[in-house]
């Protein structure tokens, strides 16, 4: 085992990080090392309390996506303080880890400093697909358990894992339209938490309330044409959105057909009747959440749902999602379902 | 035979919505060019466009009184945004607010004015199809009844097809015979259920917190009676003076300004019953069913009661400052009260010998608004031989501003061979439990207006049983020739205010 390092300060927001890296090590080392590191990050002439408020448990993913996993760890901050565990893969048989505690010491007297902690466990293919049995012992009691998966079709090493969690964190665009599949048989056994479907929140919003007027929710039954355009990568978003107008108006869409630019499904109304959904690249740097323009076609009439007042600014969906209970979780379900079934098999 | 009605299907997409969108609207405020719409209104229009709350179809016509452009009032409004709003200013959010304004001249007693409005929003929908109407009425009481008359006269009150509200802020009267009349005339021209009055402490983060507090969590409610709250303060401190508002400041006093409304609306969520539905019009039964139960004090009762008091010189956030009759515009022999701490007595089941101690002030050491219950003490402790001393009951505090959040006050052992106990406070704060700031209560009220959702605001019988609670103590006060005890600016406001507390160790919580 190696000795403890301390690192220079990486800024304001954590002035302060602590290091232990250590080789063939069990969850027993773990545990007293995170307790060791706390303490020596005390001391008689100040205050740090350990602020946990979940433990995020993050599996292994592409190496290209490394870096952003690091960023996104880095911007949690205080906000969402956590026990944070992440998973990687090597060749050895062993286990080994790496501690970091990060504290943001108190900067006048009277004030309590909070440190929280990160453990990067990295483990051969064996143990990774019996992770869950090492990071048991490691997470905080009756805390929410969060399981991130960094690209949205990496395959999850233990089933344990999901049992641990209670809701998984994903975000399915852009490009993400081939994980859509993947992430409707995840939503059938657990709360899914897809940074795309928060980004499509606007559209939500105005699809509901252009049906609000009486006038218009009369045309809904006899709907012929939704026409949905997407910014380039954004057919998941896209597919999402038209999924969970499908799985709200109760039609079942079919799977899609390319051609001409345009991808289409069929999807039958409660009535018998077909609707065309019909999927379109538009041009860039126009949109919202990944679509830009939505359109309800019929015989009496056409509804557009334009981006009207929303913003291209979103709120960072990422920090909200690590909230207890984070509301854009409703209705995603159904939605990324019917979004599946366009694709297809 | 009995033709059936055309069904109407359910709109299916409401279901998963977070944020509603309110219906296409034409938003007309009054006073357009004024201090309220500059620091809070168009902020919060922006903030609204901003976040993605306001529908497409979205126009505000600005109403003043003095010469002006659309260009000017644009200009105008986004100088008000860069300056007050909370989001600061983002050109891609102004760019598309800002051909949504328009603005008209005109003088509120004018009917021409009204004739243009009501042109001017028929064009509106002849082009881009029906909206409803919001007339937010930024202006002096005074004109209230007047603009909610002529509105009714051009077929935009009571009367309109499309769905039309009237937003009006307090005061809502100077006594209560006034606030009766005012309730009448714009009765006359709006429906009841058209009228929006704002109290603007309802749109803030812990105020409705405190129904999500009382009525979510199960620990509380079987402790929220006389059986375990030994008293609740409700304070509303300010550590300013009365700035240029003299002239309205020195007719209306501490109990007008702040205890009829706002302190009255605080005391009726923190004691109400629960509501069997979260609607606007069962939230407001149980708050007025609330008032009304609160004792009326005689005119002889009212000195045992209610202490007055006016500030004088002293300092405050190491400034020196002057007494309340040498701020400008007071006359030197105003008995205006700047300064009211009450006693209320709640005579109904629930809380029937369980006083709640009402106060606000101007000049106080600092700016704080905080609902504090206390709780009654254990009825014996088990520690006899051990050094612990007396032990604090708990308390929890709900804290309004200027930092929102909640805490609850417990007793816990200090660690060590002794018997030592400290008090320890279990604490949440809403800047650092949920992400994001909160919006602004304008923007919060004004969103739920456009939808129609009149939970947060105040319905009429409201507003007259706050005036009947406090009109006796009024009336008194106008024959009493003693006039306010004087209390040092900076200061904890007149010992004067402490008697009222000082049975059973009760005393204030230090502003």
């Amino acid at each position: 085992m190696s000795p403890p390092t301390q690192e220079a300060p990486l800024g304001r927001e954590y002035p302060e990080r602590t290091l232990w890296v250590g080789e063939g090590v069990t969850a027993a080392d773990i545990s007293s090392e995170l307790d060791r590191l706390h303490r020596a990050a005390g001391g008689p002439d100040r205050v740090l309390a350990l602020a946990r408020t979940l433990n995020l448990i993050v599996v292994p993913c592409p190496d290209r996506r490394e870096a952003g996993v690091g960023q996104a760890l880095d911007r949690l901050g205080s906000h969402t303080p956590s026990r944070t565990l992440v998973l990687r893969e090597h060749g050895e048989d062993r286990v080994d880890a790496t501690v970091l505690m990060e504290c943001a010491a108190p900067n006048a007297a009277g004030e309590v400093g909070l440190c929280h902690d990160r453990v990067l466990l990295t483990m051969d293919p064996d143990r990774l697909d019996h992770s869950s049995s090492l990071l048991a012992p490691l997470l905080v009691s009756d805390l929410p358990t969060v399981l991130w998966l960094p690209a949205p079709g990496a395959e999850i090493p233990d089933r344990g894992l999901l049992e641990r969690a209670q809701y998984l964190l994903v975000d399915s665009g852009p490009g993400g339209e081939p994980a859509l599949g993947k992430l409707a048989e995840l939503a059938a056994e657990i709360r899914v938490h897809d940074l795309a479907w928060g980004r499509l929140e606007y559209w939500r919003a105005a699809t509901a309330a252009a049906f609000n007027p009486p006038e218009q929710r009369r045309l809904l039954p006899a709907i012929g044409t939704v026409k949905l355009s997407y910014e380039p990568l954004g057919l998941a978003a896209g597919l999402l959105l038209a999924g969970w107008i499908s799985a709200r108006a109760g039609w079942q869409p079919g799977p899609l057909e390319r051609s001409n630019g345009t991808a289409r499904a069929r999807a039958v109304r409660p009535d018998g009747g077909e609707v065309s959904i019909e999927l379109t690249e538009g041009g860039d740097g126009g949109g919202c959440g990944g679509v830009d323009a939505l359109t309800f076609e019929g015989d009496a009439g056409e509804i557009d749902v334009t981006r009207g007042g929303a913003t291209s600014s979103m709120r960072d969906l990422f920090a909200e999602a690590l909230q207890p209970q984070p509301a854009f979780s409703r209705g995603y379900s159904p939605a990324v379902a019917a979004a599946a079934r366009m694709l297809g098999p | 035979m009995e033709a059936f009605a055309e069904s109407l299907p359910e709109n299916p997409f409401v279901e998963d919505i977070e944020e509603e969108l309110p219906p296409p609207t034409s938003l007309v405020i009054f006073g357009a060019t004024g201090d309220l719409a500059a620091r809070k209104l168009l902020p919060a229009v922006y903030n609204l466009r901003r976040g993605g709350l306001l529908p497409e179809k979205f126009d505000v016509v600005g109403i003043g009184r003095r010469e002006g452009s659309d260009e000017q009032f644009r200009r105008h409004a986004l100088e008000s945004i860069a300056e007050h709003s909370r989001t600061g200013l983002e050109d891609d959010t102004w760019k598309t607010l800002e051909p949504k304004l328009e603005f008209l001249r005109g003088n509120f007693d004018d009917p021409k004015l009204f004739e243009e409005l009501a042109e001017r929003l028929a064009r509106h929908d002849a082009d881009g199809g029906p909206r409803q109407r919001v007339f937010y009425l930024a202006v002096s009481p005074a004109f209230f009844g007047g603009i909610a008359q002529s509105l009714a006269a051009v077929g935009l009150g009571a009367e309109a097809d499309d769905p039309t509200r009237l937003m009006i802020e307090k005061p809502f009267g100077h006594d209560l015979e006034s606030a009766l009349a005012l309730n009448e005339e714009i009765s006359s021209a709006f429906d009841e259920s058209q009228i929006f009055r704002i109290d603007h402490y309802l749109g803030k983060e812990t105020v409705q917190n405190l129904q999500v507090m009382r009525f979510a969590n199960g620990i509380l409610e079987p402790v929220w009676n006389r059986r375990y709250v030994e008293h609740v303060q409700i304070t509303m401190a300010e550590d300013i003076g009365i700035g240029r508002r003299a002239a309205y400041y020195d007719s209306a006093g501490a109990m007008r300004d702040v205890i009829q409304n706002h302190l009255m609306q605080l005391l009726s969520l923190t004691a109400m019953e629960a509501p069997v539905r979260f609607d606007a019009d069962t939230i407001r039964d149980e708050k007025v069913k609330l008032l009304r139960s609160v004792r009326r004090y005689t005119a002889a009762e009212v000195p045992d009661y209610v202490v007055r008091g006016q500030y004088g010189a002293g300092w405050v956030g190491g400034e020196e400052v002057p007494a309340y009759v040498d701020e400008e515009g007071v006359p030197k022999d105003s008995m205006t009260d700047t300064y009211v701490a009450m006693r209320v007595e709640v005579d109904n089941w629930r809380w029937a010998g369980t006083p709640f101690y009402l106060r606000c002030g101007k000049r106080l050491p600092r700016r704080v608004t905080e609902i504090a219950v206390q709780f009654r003490p254990v009825p014996h402790l088990p520690f006899a031989r051990s050094d612990i001393g007396e032990v604090e009951a708990n308390e929890m505090v709900l804290s309004v501003q200027p930092d929102e959040g909640a805490s609850l006050r417990l007793v816990a052992k200090i660690p060590g061979q002794a018997m030592y106990v400290r008090p320890v406070q279990m604490e949440f704060k809403y800047g650092t439990s949920f992400l994001g700031d909160s919006p602004e209560a304008y923007e919060r009220l004004l969103h739920d207006a456009l939808l129609g959702d009149a939970t947060l605001f105040t319905r009429a019988d409201e507003v007259e049983e706050e005036w009947r609670i406090i009109q006796p103590i009024l009336d008194r006060w106008q024959a009493d020739a003693t006039g306010p005890a004087i209390y040092e600016a900076g200061s904890q406001g007149p010992p004067e205010a402490d008697q009222l507390l000082a049975v059973r160790g009760r005393h204030w919580r230090q502003i």
